[in-house]
């Protein structure tokens, strides 16, 4: 049986944390994600867990990665101006293969921007937030239930995919409350231990498959790992041969299971004529839009990526194949749209609607502009 | 039987190092080594974890868990794994720009926190792996590349750093006194919560020939020996005298119970609790 | 049916506990679809405390109130910035002692003593929201006055708890008195 709960987003985060098996969280203070952490620190210690609040960003993001390292799973949240600063360290965790995740609350931007109201700006910046070619995990969540959902199945993504996953949430979706069904049980999925002795065990061994086992701290199994290009021990290596191949295995870990990873939600888009393209808690708002426009007759739905990164490609060309027309709405000047064109811009036209003055954009807007376009 | 030390722990695969002719950094880490042995853990019980320059890379010459970061953080990496793994013993080895410059606020807030990691600083006075800037500890008046006309700022004092915010274990010594330098380490590796061993080392190529030392490494091990005073000596020296000297020895050594354990006794303390609320209900 | 309600007040008023208690009620108790949120701000003590709860049988899609069905106004700025949005059928409940300039040709408007109750019934000011979910409970078809009695009880800590509910009945009889 489910336990019914009424929890804010923030704090489904840190209980599903708990339930997909987290046992580390280091963090930094910023608004609006606090509440993650406070939860954690409370409830960490009681599960056998440990808890530290870092002297910055930086190192809380360096502290997971080494707690990552004893094969435990790990969590870090922040907001805009602390995602910027673990940009350094994630970019590590993405070289190294480490599993980790991070919540990003997005807020209002750039710099100390508008801290305590949403927006949806750190859309480019979750992809390439850091140096040097990657590819990521990014989720957005458009409830209190689906933060939950989400945040377990970004420590599953990142355990079977030795990874960092982010997941992107924004101000509105962490401090709204609402009921949250959370499950007695849910699936756990665990990375993978070498099945070689430790004389024989490469860290980044690609004879292993797109993902080689990473060995936990103390088990006997000693390697190097490190942030410069490395061969399939874990030492630096700049042969170009070496770097590429290992290059290669690490962007297509990712790019050769976007089936497996990519997560689309489609709302009455069967023989819609029209589509509006919405993430996370824009995705709510255009849902509102489609039930106040289809009685108007207009046919309409919403097509929205549950997961953001690695892009869905194929889904969107299907859905450009389909409609007569895609509406971007975000909450900022324009980002996704740009990767929606590159996709659907053969197929269909793309419409582009959005702003960042911290709050949603109301239904009826969003409507008079898609009438607006249509007529 | 001391070369057999170095090479129980070496890598010896990954030999020659990169380091320069008569650079200090293979003397510290063969301190390092034999302070292991000392310690008498096993290999798979030690994690070596370094940030970014020259002394950064040591842990890939040496056989156990051992993770090159990035600059700065080193600490802040080996608080994860000393918060998860309590019974491995962690050690940072670090530059003196890694400690003090751009991982400064993680080496303040290890000490504060008394984090139960060991920090082993080969500090040269230079960025050596860039090519010669200025750093955190680069002497008054000396020349760097970034430096031209002499450095301008005073030099950070890491030992004094390291007393002022809280760290329970505190030495310096240099490449020039081996044997010491062997002790202080074991001393520091046992220590219950953040040590410090500031360790003076000589750059010849990136220090020495800027600095009227030439790259001869007999000159710069000389200039090693007459910038460090030990403490006793330097309480009969006037404060001129002491002027660009690094004053070596033990300056705190401490028991002070590391945040490590206070989180254990936190974990029991609430797990009781727990089973007394269960034995009531 | 989308129902909306908005609870406007001055940081200490317990604005963030009521929107709390009616949540459980209507989430838990009464098992329907809720989203609450809440305006932040900087300032933790004294600035504008809102918070906002969507009520539905349904699915609820956009998260934020639009045109409320009732909003609560427990300071003169709460009815000066949040009047004007409440639907024409709707209601605005607004506190005498803190509201002082406002439209008595309003249909919508209904004027309580929630500040005064709050004082003269449990001695505090606290109170105030207590009082107010009960006016609330009396006017509000929607709400079940026995979930929110249950509500409270789970979120009132036990020795305010005999002060507090006495605070609900009496604004339950303020309410049922219009």
């Amino acid at each position: 049986m489910a336990k019914r709960k009424i929890i804010s987003g923030n704090h489904a985060v840190a209980e599903a944390a708990i339930k997909a098996g987290c046992r580390f969280f280091a963090g930094y203070p910023i608004t609006p994600s606090s509440e993650i952490a406070e939860k954690l620190s409370e409830v960490l210690p009681k599960y056998g867990g440990r808890f530290i609040q870092m002297e910055d960003e930086l190192a809380s993001m360096g502290a997971v990665i080494g707690a990552s390292l004893t094969g435990a799973k790990v969590l870090t949240a922040t907001s805009g101006p602390g995602f910027s600063l673990k940009q350094e360290n994630l970019g590590f965790a993405i070289m190294a293969e480490i599993p980790v995740v991070v919540v990003n609350v997005q807020r209002g931007g750039p710099s100390t921007g508008l801290p305590t109201f949403t927006s949806q700006q750190d859309l480019m910046q979750a992809r390439w937030g850091r140096h040097g070619d990657q590819e990521i995990i990014v989720l957005m969540p458009d409830s209190v239930q689906e933060t939950y959902d989400l945040t377990i199945r970004a420590f599953n993504l990142a355990e079977k995919y030795r990874t960092p996953v982010i997941l992107l949430s924004d101000e509105v979706i962490s401090h709204m409350s609402e009921p949250v069904d959370i499950p007695d049980e849910v699936e756990i999925v665990d990375r993978a231990k070498p099945d070689v002795p430790p004389e024989e065990y490469y860290p980044f061994d690609s004879s292993k498959g797109l993902v080689p086992p990473l060995a936990p701290y103390g088990t006997g199994y000693r390697y190097h790992i490190t942030g410069l290009n490395h061969d399939k021990t874990g030492f630096p290596s700049n042969d170009p041969e070496i770097v590429h191949n290992q290059m290669l295995r690490k962007l297509n870990k990712i790019r050769k299971n976007t089936d497996d990873i990519v997560e689309v939600e489609e709302f009455k888009l069967k023989g819609a004529k029209y589509a509006i393209f919405a993430l996370g808690s824009v995705g709510r708002t255009a849902k509102q839009t489609v039930i106040n426009l289809r009685k108007e007759g207009v046919p309409i739905g919403v097509f929205r990526p549950k997961t953001l990164w690695p892009f869905p490609e194929k889904e969107i060309i299907e859905l450009g194949k389909k409609v007569e027309k895609i509406f971007v709405i975000e909450l900022n000047y324009g980002q996704i749209i740009g990767e929606v064109e590159r996709w659907v811009s053969k197929y269909t036209e793309v419409e582009w609607y959005g702003r960042a003055t911290g709050r949603l954009i109301p239904p009826r807007e969003i409507g008079a502009f898609i009438k607006e376009k249509i007529e | 039987m001391k070369t057999e030390i170095v090479k129980k722990y070496l890598r010896l695969d990954k030999m020659p190092t990169v380091w320069c002719p008569g650079c200090g950094h293979g003397i510290i880490m063969g301190s390092l080594l034999r302070a292991l042995e000392l310690r008498g853990r096993s290999k798979n019980d030690i994690a070596l974890v370094s940030g970014i320059g020259c002394s950064s890379r040591t842990p890939g010459y040496v056989d156990v868990h051992t993770l090159h970061t990035t600059h700065g953080r080193a600490i802040a990496f080996a608080t994860g794994i000393k918060m998860m793994k309590p019974d491995m013993s962690v050690i940072v080895v670090m530059g003196d720009g890694d400690c003090a410059a751009i991982g400064g606020n993680h080496f303040i807030h290890a000490a504060r926190r008394n984090m139960d990691i060991t920090a082993v600083v080969y500090n040269n006075g230079i960025y050596g792996m860039t090519g010669g800037q200025v750093s955190p500890t680069t002497p008054y008046d000396a020349f760097a590349t970034t430096a031209p006309y002499g450095q301008m700022e005073p030099p950070f004092d890491i030992v004094e750093l390291a007393l002022g915010a809280g760290a329970t274990y505190v030495a310096r010594s240099s490449v020039h006194n081996v044997p010491k330098l062997d002790e202080l380490i074991v001393k520091g590796i046992k220590n219950n919560g953040f040590s410090v061993i500031d360790v003076i080392t000589p750059c010849p190529i990136a220090y020495g020939r800027r600095n009227k030392l030439t790259a001869d490494p007999m000159k710069n091990m000389q200039w090693v020996k007459e910038v460090t005073v030990p403490r006793k000596k330097a309480e009969e020296m006037s404060e001129e005298e002491l002027r660009g000297k690094w004053i070596t020895g033990v300056f705190r050594d401490v028991e002070h119970v590391g945040l490590v354990n206070l989180y254990i006794e936190l974990e029991e303390k609430l797990k009781r609790a727990k089973e007394n609320k269960g034995e009531e209900a | 049916m989308r129902h909306e309600i908005q609870l406007v007040g001055k940081g200490g008023q317990g604005v963030r506990l009521a929107s709390s208690i009616l949540s459980r009620a209507c989430g838990i108790y009464d098992g329907k679809n809720l989203v609450e949120t809440h305006l932040y701000g900087a300032a933790a003590r004294g600035g504008l405390s809102e918070s906002e709860l969507v009520i539905s049988g349904e699915e609820i899609y956009y998260v934020k109130v639009q045109n409320p069905d009732f909003l609560v106004a427990l300071s003169q700025d709460a009815y000066d910035e949040y009047g004007a949005a409440v639907k024409d059928d709707g209601m605005i409940i607004a506190d005498e002692f803190y509201v002082k300039n406002y439209n008595a040709e309003d249909k919508r408007l209904a004027m309580f003593p929630l500040t005064r109750t709050a004082l003269d019934v449990v001695g505090a000011l606290i109170a105030v929201n207590v009082v107010t979910l009960g006016v609330l409970s009396a006017l509000d078809p929607e709400l079940s006055p026995e979930s929110v009695r249950s509500a409270i009880k789970d979120l009132v800590a036990g020795k305010y708890l005999d002060k507090n509910l006495e605070a609900f009945d009496k604004g339950l009889e303020l309410g049922e008195s219009k």
